[in-house]
């Protein structure tokens, strides 16, 4: 076997022994229907790792998401393979706040001061929607997280 | 929806990533999937190059696709996208490595989950049909971190251009040939040891 043949037949060992699994393949096929372009990307800008807020379970984090209109502050924990989100918009404002995931969207509301929270939500990637009732009424997103 | 398989059968070379790009940007599933079929066999070895579990590449892998569906109307050039999901395959591991060690810097991170897979099972060897296959399998396992992970993204499926093994590795394309020359005669060795005993 020359260099080549030992490469393509690695190429095959690799495909067979390891193939994607195919539960995350299909998730991938159907991530396009998350494809969102009328909302405004919130971008993280930061990830700072907090002390630990719970004697169990992960630390949290507080992250930080901005677009030119709002920011969206999430502390983020995690303990028995469940997420706690506590929010705040600023500004403060009321709002209709969903939280997506793979396995389902989560509908809250934002009080006056622009606070929200959410208990109970599955491990995994997340993001933050934003229907804010002020006059300019556009929607934001947070970019997709992992807690 | 359609399962994606119809997108699977489209000759891989008639795929082209601008219009893939600029239709699945405006809700395209077919195209959309097609860009998936593509860069499936990228995504996953670069998270698996992290010998990360396959629970844990598999979040890496979700996260990459959901970030591409995130930012598909801003990829400036389209025919780097292999390179885009490269590098954010890259970041979402080692995002992963950093939030469950997270006292490690990642350099530390790197060393310590060098190497990937190895010790074949049963099930693994079941999918391998010769032994001449299960030998490489073997041979792979032994081979150091770097080696494995380089491997991995060199003989993905489906194949990749250079500059997108460039941009998944993160090496200068110069030093590729080299390195991955080095490492199949590591891997010839040490498949011969094995085929012998």
């Amino acid at each position: 076997m020359n260099d080549e043949e030992l490469g393509e037949v690695l190429r095959a060992v690799l495909a067979a022994a390891d193939p994607v699994p195919q539960a995350a393949l299909q998730a991938a096929y159907e991530s396009i229907g998350w494809r969102d372009p009328d909302s405004q990307l919130a971008l993280l800008d930061s990830d700072p790792m907090l002390q630990p807020a719970h004697l169990r379970g992960r630390p949290s984090r507080l992250l930080t998401f901005r677009t030119g209109s709002i920011v969206i502050d999430l502390e983020v924990s995690e303990a028995d393979g469940q997420v706690r989100l506590l929010g705040q918009l600023d500004p403060p404002q009321a709002a209709d706040v969903v939280v997506q995931s793979a396995s389902g969207s989560r509908d809250l509301q934002a009080d006056n001061q622009g606070r929200f929270a959410a208990e109970g939500l599955p491990d995994g990637w997340m993001r933050v929607l934003v229907a804010s009732g002020n006059a300019e009424g556009a929607r934001v997103t947070t970019e997709w997280f992992r807690p | 929806m359609t399962t994606g398989l119809e997108a699977t059968i489209c000759d891989v070379a008639d795929f082209d990533p601008v219009a893939a790009v600029a239709a699945a940007a405006s809700g395209d599933q077919r195209a959309w999937e097609a860009i998936v079929s593509a860069y499936s066999g990228l995504v996953w070895a670069v998270a698996r190059g992290y010998r990360l579990p396959a629970a844990d590449a598999a979040d890496v892998f979700q996260g990459t696709w959901l970030r591409l569906v995130e930012h598909l109307g801003d990829i400036r050039d389209a025919t780097k996208l292999g390179g885009w999901l490269a590098t954010a395959a890259r970041r979402e591991a080692l995002a992963l490595l950093r939030r469950t060690s997270r006292s490690l810097p990642v350099d530390d991170l790197e060393a310590m989950f060098g190497a990937v897979g190895g010790t074949s099972t049963a099930v693994e060897d079941e999918l391998l049909r010769t032994e001449e296959h299960q030998a490489v399998w073997q041979a792979f396992g032994q081979m150091s971190g770097n080696c494995q992970r380089l491997l991995r993204v060199v003989f993905a499926d489906p194949p990749l251009r250079y500059e997108e093994i460039s941009a998944a590795l993160d090496m200068p394309m110069g030093s590729i040939g080299p390195t991955r020359l080095r490492c199949l005669a590591t891997l010839r060795a040490l498949f011969t040891q094995t085929a012998a005993n």
